[in-house]
């Protein structure tokens, strides 16, 4: 008996395609149900809260006054202040010169404690070696070792390295622990190796403000390192800004720190998300009557720029990065306005993604405060809003197949 | 002037050095680049000519706002200038685009440049309009902010149109 061929002639292609449209619609409305206000009151199992910076900035003035008065050398220490300060992300700096002192404002959501080390710290580093009427092996003298006073100073300060690099390197016991590493001008490398094997195998140190942190010399080696005590990423940065940021020429100390008002602006979370809504839909039913663009244009648009408000605030949440609202409610403002732009202008969406790229990333370098975070933010966003864009395209063109 | 002064004197030198070398790169690598690509130098003098001007007015109107209302210019104030620069790139961005799409058409001619100048600024006017006003009535602390930064974002978004109506022919 012959048993019945079944042909099975069935197109698994539309199958996927639906399902893909399901699963993509699925993930879009995720994003925009994350992004709404409020959702951390309907979802418990994790935080859908914003991140906001609004109860964590904190204002104070420094009054520093130094050793060396004159205007270069007060001029110069402003300069590494300020790197410091911005290299760490502080959000506002302020300083000048009054009555030979120098006044330094800060505004900032960063740690306090951390700041204060920015500012008060010299961090004055010096090759030392030890002195030889000192006994380091004393029981009843345990810290020797670490005081400035029982070293004698060398040739080699901060100024020989170019750059002092803080990284994990791998220590003698197989574990990883962090290093500050030394890397010297190219012109200083070979002295800095024949005074290195001078003291081969013994003790030398590097003294940081009158603290010495010991290392054995090994000649064999071509890195200089010293250890690092802390794991912490925020105090490793310091620690790589004070070492970076240029060197002191002048004792200083802190006279006063004052509190001040805090001047940043405070914006409802719920607001903004209310101005986003009214905006889109006031904008887009405009759009839509006056018949200015075509309606497949109008919906590609307002699709991509739902999409792109959505996704980047639920980046937000989710990754629990620290945000400004009020620095949100601009950041809406542009991103509807460039994502319209980018849409309806296909010839021009090189040439504004170049500029904008141009102008954004050169202000994250060279911009200060808020200016440069919002920067680094619409960067991102024009990015995400180019993105959505070709997503939205592709979306509503698998719908209409459907 | 006062608000110049103590900007100068609270800046650092680095801080003035980068300041400088970022208003050279927005005021003529972007008109650069707009000669690179399209060989017109009427319209890289446009470009360079629409945020020269717009980084002059929002300085007065910083200036002004400070001295004859008596407001602080705080630190949101400082945000204005990243706006009135963002509209103002957008505008450059359309006009180059339209050109280099439709330059190389038998029948063009600076008459339609202008044209689509009209209708662009009409556009971002409305969106500008609709856009800043949602959220300074419902976001009442960064008010003024916002409402100075529409006003300078309109008057440049229509000067630039008038540069390109007048230096186009």
């Amino acid at each position: 008996m012959k048993l019945l061929k079944l042909k099975f002639n069935f197109n698994v292609k539309p199958l996927l395609n639906y399902i893909l449209i399901i699963v993509v619609t699925a993930l879009f409305l995720a994003s925009i149900f994350i992004a709404l206000p409020l959702t951390e009151k309907y979802v418990s199992k994790t935080n859908y809260n914003l991140n906001l910076k609004d109860n964590t900035y904190w204002s104070q003035e420094f009054i520093v006054s130094t050793e060396n008065t004159e205007t270069k050398a007060l001029n110069d220490l402003r300069n590494i202040f300020y790197k410091r300060l911005k290299g760490f992300g502080v959000e506002e700096v302020s300083t000048y010169i009054d009555n030979d002192k120098i006044r330094i404002n800060v505004t900032t959501s960063k740690d306090k404690d951390l700041v204060k080390e920015l500012i008060s710290n010299k961090f004055d580093v010096k090759v030392v070696t030890r002195k030889s009427d000192v006994n380091f092996d004393d029981s009843e003298n345990t810290y020797a070792y670490m005081l400035g006073t029982n070293y004698d100073n060398t040739e080699w300060d901060r100024s020989d390295f170019r750059n002092v690099y803080i990284t994990k390197l791998r220590t003698s016991s197989g574990t990883y622990a962090n290093f500050a590493i030394f890397k010297l001008w190219p012109a200083g490398e070979v002295k800095f190796n024949k005074f290195l094997l001078q003291y081969n195998g013994q003790s030398i140190g590097v003294d940081i403000d009158g603290f010495v942190t010991p290392h054995v010399v090994d000649a064999t080696s071509k890195v200089f390192a010293i250890p690092i005590s802390t794991e912490d990423a925020q105090q490793l940065k310091v620690m790589s800004l004070l070492y970076n940021s240029g060197v002191v020429g002048t004792n200083f100390k802190i006279d006063s720190q004052t509190d001040l008002t805090v001047n940043v602006p405070t914006v409802n979370y719920i607001q903004i998300t209310l101005g986003i809504l009214v905006a889109l839909v006031v904008l887009y039913l405009y759009l839509f009557i006056s018949k200015t663009t075509s309606p497949d244009v109008l919906l590609k648009s307002l699709l991509a720029t739902t999409l792109t408000i959505s996704i980047y605030l639920a980046s937000l949440k989710i990754f629990q990065i620290p945000v400004d609202p009020f620095l949100l409610s601009i950041e809406a403002i542009l991103a509807i306005a460039v994502t319209r732009i980018i849409a309806e202008g296909k010839d021009s969406v090189f040439y504004i993604e170049l500029f904008l790229l141009i102008v954004l990333a050169s202000t994250i370098f060279l911009g200060n405060g808020f200016v440069s975070i919002i920067a680094q933010d619409m960067l991102i966003i024009t990015a995400l809003a180019k993105l959505c864009l070709v997503i939205s395209a592709w979306y509503i063109n698998k719908v209409k197949k459907i | 002037m006062d608000i110049i002064i103590n900007l100068f004197n609270n800046w650092t030198i680095l801080e003035k050095v980068n300041t400088l070398i970022l208003i050279f790169i927005i005021l003529l690598v972007v008109p650069g680049f707009v000669w690179i690509f399209t060989k017109q130098a009427k319209l890289a003098h446009i470009s360079f000519d629409s945020l020269a001007i717009a980084g002059v007015l929002t300085l007065i109107t910083l200036v002004v706002t400070n001295l004859v209302f008596k407001v602080d210019i705080t630190y949101t104030f400082k945000l204005i200038p990243f706006i009135v620069f963002f509209i103002v790139i957008l505008c450059i961005g359309t006009m180059t685009g339209f050109y280099m799409q439709n330059h190389k058409q038998r029948d063009f001619d600076m008459t339609k440049v202008k044209a689509e100048a009209f209708n662009d600024a009409f556009r971002l006017t409305i969106s500008c309009i609709l856009l800043f006003t949602a959220f300074a009535v419902l976001t009442p602390s960064i008010l003024l902010p916002i409402l100075l930064s529409l006003g300078l974002s309109l008057a440049t978004i229509w000067l630039h149109y008038f540069l390109v109506f007048k230096l186009l022919k």
